[in-house]
């Protein structure tokens, strides 16, 4: 008992002890570890070095990953990790706090980044922050020399009347822009309303509203082919590989006609600017400002762009075919693409059209949606037995985002199965109208029964055949997981001829091109005897899986709308 | 218990006390019972001030400055003044900078005004030893293409009588149909005019209050002035000739040439810093004038006074200040296309880009004219809004 009040005195000395000693020095050793990544934005590579990551548009992979290779090996406090994006998902990841700094294709988006930004929370400032461009292009039309010279080039200057002409007064030529749901197609569009307006500068919504305007721009769009959604290096890996052309003139920026004529071992792309006037993609660098960004991010930036301007770093910018940003690098420069023999005229473009401000390019893009060449589209699904499960899950996922992809308030969708026979799920009728239906067919289709491949996409040529709407586009997207084997209107064969020749009568009789995209879905589908299908109505077929599927079908749908 | 024993546990009772003490001072913000080896002083700067601060700092960081015993580094973070006045606002740092290097001092008082309600203290001082102060100047100046700028001069000639053009000729030129009727060429289309993004960069509200200025004929608007709906006919008719709104516009001007801009209001420095791309790229010469009222980039010094602050850090970038100004640092802006801002620097001397490019109307000596003063900040916020209704919708 004696020994109790020594034990009690310990004990109080030891706590305080721990209270006054051990405790702050366990907070400072809490406080200084490492800092929890606040985003994905940021990180840490193996030599310590702070790593920014920077989203960019696919189709410069080539100049941005060799100016980053540069940058990562140059510098040695900050690297870049390079993230090869479409332009959809950059931005809604940029706004998901994904990446540091962003470089779209076009500052056209930058606007809308804002404006969703700010949508989320109305007392946030602009996301986009600090912003630097390090190469330019110009939107042209690529035309084939051939087809270009038959225009009057390189004598002529040409316009976007001159091409409609050209497609009007040949049936057999095939032009095409992007949708304006990227950015080239949305430049290209705003391009066409300048023209339509006769204006240079400061395109109003007045001026979109008004009716010579809207018959001009109508006029134009209604010699499209087709519309398109694929990025510019999916369009270059198909231009090099594809056996048979399936434009003959086709929107795109200018690097893109140096890349492929210096690959081409056959007839070159020349590149036309619009003697009306061109805008630029300008392919700006972007840093975002959100609450992840750190100082030592913004100094990274800094260093990136700084890098990219460097004079080295803009002789590999011209080396690729792009314009540099830097005004000290001459276009005359020995190392430059911008030159006649790639196709291009560093010359041009003489009339520089300004980018229009956030409000009017919207309303630009609804008018557009109103006056561009509307599509009677049948979809055509297999739904044999090996559809059965996951596939055709996935399948009618991607059925659906198309459906819900397309926008056109004139454009008509119809849906028709087949396995051992053809079924039409839902006819053809305004997407507005019956979007509700085709979600409801989609969503009943069944797997069972044989291929009737070939009948199923007779069916649905036949079908618009009849309507004979030459004014619009009419198309057959047909996708299939199997190989042909239970057609009864056309002969059931390996060979396609058969349905190509089936085809070519239908048209012959009408007058009435119909295009069949067609999809090889998984690795059990023929690609080749698709390829030829789609290739004999000139354009093209695509390869996807259940992973890729959705993608594919969303890309499909930009074709049209 | 024992004395012998009593008086151990005092004894370390008293260690353990004061030990902690250290401790707990040492790790609390500011604390320096010890005092640290390293201070490091962050500085915010404004975009066109910033290389020529970066490479001071690193000069600085490599000659081994110590302050009471501390080794200074200097940081510098580079960021547009609308995107700090934002993040000032709403305390949106994640390291609160000990310096900001703003364009002009209008947006350090905005910004103390903002946050000084608040916290019940100004963060930055208008006087004292920790005032801010401007380290180096730039004005914002008329860029016109020769060509279009002999054609403006001798349509104008009668009006001017002896003197240069002015935001007045520049807007009678912005109005007129074509430059034909201005005597120009046909194939030149309208005037058209550049002045940088008003929601992106401070210069371009800065030529904004700078046509109030010149609208009005005196050096300072008041908020009833930038919302009378008069001067924003005026200004409407001005910028209505503005083609490229894009946050490029000014480069947009050097990279394309007159298809986007015959003349525009832009900062000197950009345009001193870029003039040797401009020759190469763009053959015609620019005409550089100088407005009256005149916009100056002052670029100043503001030392931030809030509690995050040590004293240690405060002292430590005011001695980065002192070494911005000292002569030696004060002669180096002019490689930059910046001014000193000290007086007893002169704005001539080697290296200096306005000596350079003299040929083009850089001057030296910026001709006499009135200063224009800072706008409130009700009349920045009523323009800001009038310009996104008016350009952004």
């Amino acid at each position: 008992m004696r020994n109790r009040p020594r034990t009690n005195v310990v004990a109080i000395v030891v706590a305080l002890a721990f209270v006054l000693v051990l405790a702050p020095i366990l907070m400072l050793v809490l406080s200084s570890g490492p800092e929890p990544s606040s985003s994905a934005a940021v990180s840490k590579d193996d030599k310590g070095r702070l790593v920014l990551t920077v989203a960019y548009s696919p189709e410069k992979a080539q100049l941005f990953e060799r100016l980053v290779g540069e940058f990562n090996k140059q510098n040695q406090r900050y690297a870049i990790r390079a993230v090869k994006v479409d332009m959809t998902d950059m931005l809604s990841q940029a706004l998901e706090g994904s990446y540091a700094a962003i470089s779209p294709d076009s500052a056209i988006w930058l606007g809308s980044l804002d404006q969703q930004w700010q949508d989320q929370d109305a007392s946030r400032a602009n996301i986009v922050g600090s912003l630097s461009r390090f190469a330019l292009s110009p939107v042209v039309v690529a035309a084939w020399q051939s087809e270009a010279q038959k225009m009057g080039y390189p004598g002529k200057a040409i316009g976007w009347a001159d091409l409609a002409g050209r497609a009007t007064a040949d049936s057999s030529f095939r032009w095409s822009h992007p949708s304006s749901t990227t950015a080239a197609g949305l430049l290209a569009t705003t391009a066409e309303f300048y023209a339509a307006s006769s204006k240079t500068v400061r395109l109003t919504g007045e001026d979109l509203a008004a009716p010579a305007t809207q018959d001009f721009v109508r006029k134009v769009e209604r010699t499209v082919q087709q519309y398109g959604g694929e990025s510019e290096d999916q369009v270059l890996a198909r231009l090099l590989s594809q056996r048979q052309r399936t434009l003959d003139a086709f929107v795109a920026q200018e690097s893109l006609v140096v890349r492929f004529n210096r690959q081409t071992k056959g007839e070159k792309l020349v590149a036309i600017y619009p003697r009306e006037g061109t805008l630029w993609m300008d392919h700006p660098l972007a840093l975002l400002e959100g609450p992840w960004l750190k100082p030592e991010h913004r100094r990274a930036f800094q260093e990136m762009t700084d890098f990219f301007r460097s004079p080295a770093m803009q002789r590999i910018v011209l080396q690729e075919g792009y314009r540099p940003a830097d005004l000290g690098i001459s276009l005359d420069d020995p190392d430059s693409q911008i030159k006649t023999a790639n196709g291009v005229d560093p010359a041009q473009p003489q009339t520089l059209l300004p980018m229009p401000s956030y409000g009017v390019l919207e309303s630009l893009r609804n008018a557009w949606m109103l006056l561009k060449r509307p599509a009677n589209i049948y979809l055509v699904a297999d739904t044999s037995g090996s559809m059965e499960g996951d596939k055709l899950a996935r399948a009618k996922e991607a059925l659906n985002i198309f459906v819900g992809q397309v926008r056109g308030g004139s454009d008509r969708v119809g849906l028709i199965s087949f396995a051992s026979d053809v079924r039409e799920e839902v006819p053809l009728a305004d997407v507005g109208q019956n979007k509700d239906r085709l979600q409801a067919a989609i969503d009943n289709l069944r797997a069972s029964g044989n291929t009737a491949l070939y009948d199923g996409v007779y069916s649905a040529a036949e079908r618009l055949d009849a309507l004979r709407q030459s004014d619009r586009i009419n198309v057959v997207v047909v996708m299939t997981d199997g190989k042909e084997n239970a057609s009864r209107r056309v002969r059931s064969s390996s060979d396609p001829q058969s349905l190509i020749n089936s085809l070519r009568s239908l048209q012959t009789r009408s007058g009435l091109p119909v295009l069949v995209f067609a999809v090889a879905y998984g690795s059990d589908a023929d690609f080749t005897m698709l390829q030829r299908l789609s290739e004999a109505t000139r354009v093209q077929a695509y390869r996807g899986d259940p992973e890729t599927i959705k993608k594919l079908y969303q890309l499909l749908s930009a074709f049209f709308s | 218990m024992r004395a012998p024993t009593r008086l151990l546990l005092v004894l370390v009772a008293g260690v353990v006390l004061i030990a902690g003490a250290i401790v707990w001072r040492q790790a609390a913000p500011g604390g320096s019972l010890a005092k640290p080896r390293d201070v490091t002083v962050r500085i915010v700067s404004a975009l066109p001030a910033e290389p020529w601060v970066t490479a001071a700092a690193k000069t600085y960081n490599a000659q081994g400055h110590a302050v009471d015993g501390a080794k200074v580094t200097v940081e510098v973070v580079p960021m547009d003044g609308i995107t700090a006045l934002n993040r000032w606002s709403k305390n949106d740092f994640d390291q609160i900078p000990t310096v900001w290097l703003a364009e002009t001092r209008d947006w350090v008082n905005q910004a103390n005004s903002l946050v000084a309600e608040s916290r019940g203290q100004d963060i930055f001082l208008a006087g004292g030893e920790y005032r801010d102060q401007p380290v180096a100047l730039s004005p914002e100046v008329w860029a016109i293409f020769k060509s279009r700028y002999d054609a403006l001069k001798e349509h104008y000639a009668k009006d001017l009588s002896g003197r240069d053009l002015s935001w007045q000729q520049i807007h009678d030129a912005a109005i007129s149909p074509s430059w034909v009727t201005l005597g120009g060429q046909q194939e030149w289309g309208r005037f058209k005019l550049v002045i940088p993004h008003p929601k992106r960069d401070p210069a371009g509200l800065a030529a904004m209050v700078g046509a109030a200025g010149a609208y009005y004929d005196r050096a300072g608007v008041s908020t009833d002035d930038l919302t009378n709906p008069g001067f924003q006919k005026w200004l409407r008719e001005l910028l209505d000739s503005v083609v490229d709104f894009s946050p490029f516009g000014v480069e947009n001007m050097l990279l394309f040439g007159y298809s986007n801009g015959d003349a525009g209001q832009i900062i000197e420095s950009y345009l001193l810093v870029n003039m040797e791309g401009l020759q190469k790229r763009w053959k015609e010469p620019l005409v550089i004038l100088y407005p009256d009222p005149i916009t100056w980039f002052d670029f100043p010094y503001a030392i931030y006074m809030g509690k995050e602050t040590t004293a240690l850090e405060k002292n430590a970038a005011l001695d980065f200040k002192q070494y911005l100004l000292s002569a030696e640092v004060q002669k180096t802006t002019l490689k930059f296309g910046l001014r000193p801002a000290s007086p007893d620097v002169p704005a001539q001397g080697e290296g200096s880009l306005i000596a350079r490019w003299a040929g083009m109307g850089f001057k030296e000596d910026v001709p006499s004219a009135s200063r224009m003063r800072p706008a409130p900040r009700s009349g920045l916020a009523s323009l800001s809004e009038w310009f996104t209704g008016r350009y952004e919708r």
